[in-house]
């Protein structure tokens, strides 16, 4: 137990003292309450109402990978990173303690944010209706936020690592749970089933049963070559070839992905807006295809110490230049990119200034994104820099426009946005030189 | 020095933080297995780097088969295939990893790669991910060796193979160094291997070349690799006091 309790504190000691922490942190912090706060209800201040609607689906899909990720970055992404996977702890009291370290470091901030942000509003910090209003806020994010954190601290055991696709059912499980009975559209309900799905996750979860076959020892077949591969006399048309193949091969993944994501809502009819679920089928679609620049996962193995820029370094000793490794990589994402920002200004230009604030931030992601996975993919600094730079300048737009814009420029808004994105996209492209990290001198 | 030389180097200088690697001048010769040795720190694999045009040379001349790496990386790496234990290999099987590297090397061979797969005992339907230290190693050997190049480098290679293994890569440096055009160059730790393959060696020490030669030169008559470099760094130790 002692183990347990000292596993906490270090989850949050590390998630507020180191940058990978504080930024997962800060990202929770303002995703969490984006997804609870719909299920407030109106005019009752700080009642629970339920209210799960198709857009928690999506955002609690997204907390998956934000999860995952912030785990990974205050205890360290994989098992060679970290020696968290060597405590002497089970992996289920890891799980339960990685799970209550993030939920204490997310509280703690939140409330002591709120404080300020309700007397703006005219709500007292030391009022009933605050203190309730935070702590159904809490209760709920925790409820929501409980299965895919223990299944996160899953996912870094390198044992259970085969079986990371069940991850991905937290989600849309926990949202069919409270969209079909109706007694989970309570407080009591919906922290329940979040409960209860939690549990589930943290007892079947290490079981054998759930984990993939090994595959069967195949009979020995040396690898066959395609004509097209065959006798490459010009590696760089190669490389195009494989970029075009890339983007195919991605746009047909994540087509897939979002099929089998959006598929549900649509044969239940738990949307209210079709167009929205078509448009989040697309952006779900070109996101995935971005995680596949080249045709490739951006992960590699076998090297001793993970740094950016190591999807880069594996193509350092092909016959191709590293710039054009850079550029292929820039471009696909880049593309791919600019589909999820022209379909985010379609939404907020044909839904108004309804779904301006939610349409502004995923914008603000999607541009920082592409520099965040260039970065990743080549280990490019300038990428690194521009995308704080876009980044940082988005969030002020938001703001600005929020604050000091008719709703009806905000559109006007968002397509500047993505122009300074498609620029900044092409200048880089143009001298790619600049992209790549240069052999040291 | 002829001018089928494979590799020249001439007055390299690299510099990195507190380390300065200098090699006069080295020369590789077609149909020869080279070995680079010397203790851990003292330059081999910021030589092979730079051979590769990973690492600009503050100063200096490196040429791969007449080219300079860093002004010609795609000519050299076509012909001059690299392996180093550290390189990231994409996260795909065996056999998709390969074929995916096929596509960029005119000269690769569909066959030698079955080969090799065989020799190696790897499995190309296995997902590079789940190999062993030992079986990532052998698929970075197949890969460099693959599309057969003029000079093969290989940057520790034994690291982590069973015997097996081990005679395997063996057998296949052996290979290329009968071919009378291509040339391998190994920098490892395996002394003994070493020194039943090599014709030539360069032992270096805190960036300074030690010694360098044909290996009978380098070994005295009645010594193992070993007890010369144990010599050679005792010898080294007296000159500095």
């Amino acid at each position: 137990m002692s183990a347990t309790i000292q596993h906490v504190s270090v989850v949050v000691r590390l998630m507020c003292s180191t940058r990978g922490g504080l930024v997962a942190l800060l990202v929770l912090v303002n995703t969490l309450p984006m997804v609870a706060m719909p299920m407030f209800a109106r005019g009752r201040d700080g009642w629970f109402a339920g209210g799960f609607t198709v857009d928690a689906f999506a955002l609690s899909v997204l907390f998956v990978p934000v999860c995952r990720w912030a785990l990974g970055s205050c205890l360290g992404h994989r098992r060679a990173q970290t020696s968290a996977a060597l405590l002497p702890l089970s992996p289920r009291q890891r799980a339960v303690a990685e799970a209550i370290g993030m939920l204490v470091a997310i509280a703690v901030p939140m409330a002591v944010i709120s404080a300020p942000l309700a007397a703006i509003v005219g709500i007292s910090p030391a009022s009933v209706v605050f203190w309730r209003s935070i702590g159904t806020l809490l209760c709920v994010q925790a409820a929501m936020a409980l299965p895919h954190l223990i299944l996160a601290s899953f996912d870094r055991e390198a044992t259970y690592s085969h079986r990371l696709w069940i991850r991905w059912l937290a989600g849309p499980t926990l949202t069919a749970l409270c969209l079909s009975i109706p007694a989970m559209q309570s407080f009591f309900g919906y922290v329940a089933v979040g409960v209860l799905v939690a549990a589930a996750a943290l007892v079947w979860g290490p079981v054998a049963w759930l984990a993939g076959q090994p595959r069967p020892r195949r009979v020995f077949i040396a690898p066959t070559e395609s004509p097209a591969r065959k006798g490459a006399s010009d590696p760089v048309a190669m490389l195009s070839r494989d970029f075009r193949r890339g983007l195919g091969y991605g746009a047909a993944r994540g087509v897939i992905w979002s099929l089998a994501l959006v598929c549900p809502l649509v044969v239940f009819r738990w949307w209210r807006f079709p167009e929205l679920a078509a448009a989040g089928a697309i952006v779900i679609a070109a996101t995935i295809a971005g995680r596949y620049p080249l045709g490739l996962s951006p992960r590699v193995v076998g090297v001793h110490w993970v740094n950016n820029g190591d999807f880069g370094r594996a193509w350092s000793t092909l016959p191709i230049p590293a710039s054009a490794v850079a550029r292929a990589v820039y471009l696909h994402i880049a593309l791919c990119s600019a589909v999820v920002l022209a379909v985010c200004i379609a939404v907020l230009a044909a839904a108004g200034p309804a779904t301006t604030t939610a349409g502004l931030v995923v914008m603000v992601a999607g541009l920082a994104l592409v520099g965040i996975r260039t970065h990743n993919a080549v280990g490019s600094v300038r990428a690194w820099q521009w995308s704080w730079v876009v980044g940082a300048a988005s969030i002020g737009c938001v703001w600005l426009a929020r604050v000091g814009l008719d709703p009806s420029r905000h559109t006007t808004i968002a397509a500047g946005m993505v122009a300074v994105a498609v620029l900044g996209a092409v200048a880089v492209c143009l001298s790619p030189a600049h992209l790549v990290r240069s052999p040291q001198a | 020095m002829t001018d089928e030389t494979l590799v020249q180097v001439t007055d390299l200088r690299v510099a990195r933080g507190g380390f300065a690697l200098h090699i006069p001048k080295w020369t590789v010769e077609p149909g020869c297995v080279v070995g680079v040795v010397g203790p851990n720190g003292s330059g081999k694999t910021t030589l092979l780097d730079c051979l590769a045009g990973l690492i600009r040379p503050a100063h200096g001349r490196v040429r791969v088969l007449g080219r300079d790496p860093i002004a010609d990386p795609a000519f050299v790496r076509s012909r001059a295939g690299f392996m180093s234990d550290e390189r990231p290999l994409f996260d795909l099987n065996v056999g998709k990893l390969l074929q995916t590297l096929s596509g960029y090397y005119a000269t690769w061979d569909a066959e030698l790669v079955a080969h090799l797969l065989v020799r190696f005992a790897v499995d190309p339907a296995a997902r590079v991910r789940e190999l062993s230290k030992g079986q990532g190693t052998c698929v970075r050997v197949i890969a460099a060796l693959a599309f057969r190049p003029a000079v093969v480098v290989l940057d520790e290679p034994g690291t982590g193979l069973d015997l097996g293994a081990r005679q395997a890569l063996l057998h296949s440096v052996l290979e290329i160094a009968r071919d009378p055009v291509r040339s391998v160059i190994i920098s490892s730790h395996q002394l003994t291997d070493l020194e039943r393959i090599t014709d030539a060696l360069l032992v270096l020490r805190a960036g300074k070349v030690v010694a360098q030669g044909a290996t009978d030169s380098v070994v005295p008559e009645g010594q193992s690799l070993q007890e010369a470099l144990l010599q050679l760094r005792a010898s080294g130790a007296e000159m500095s006091a």
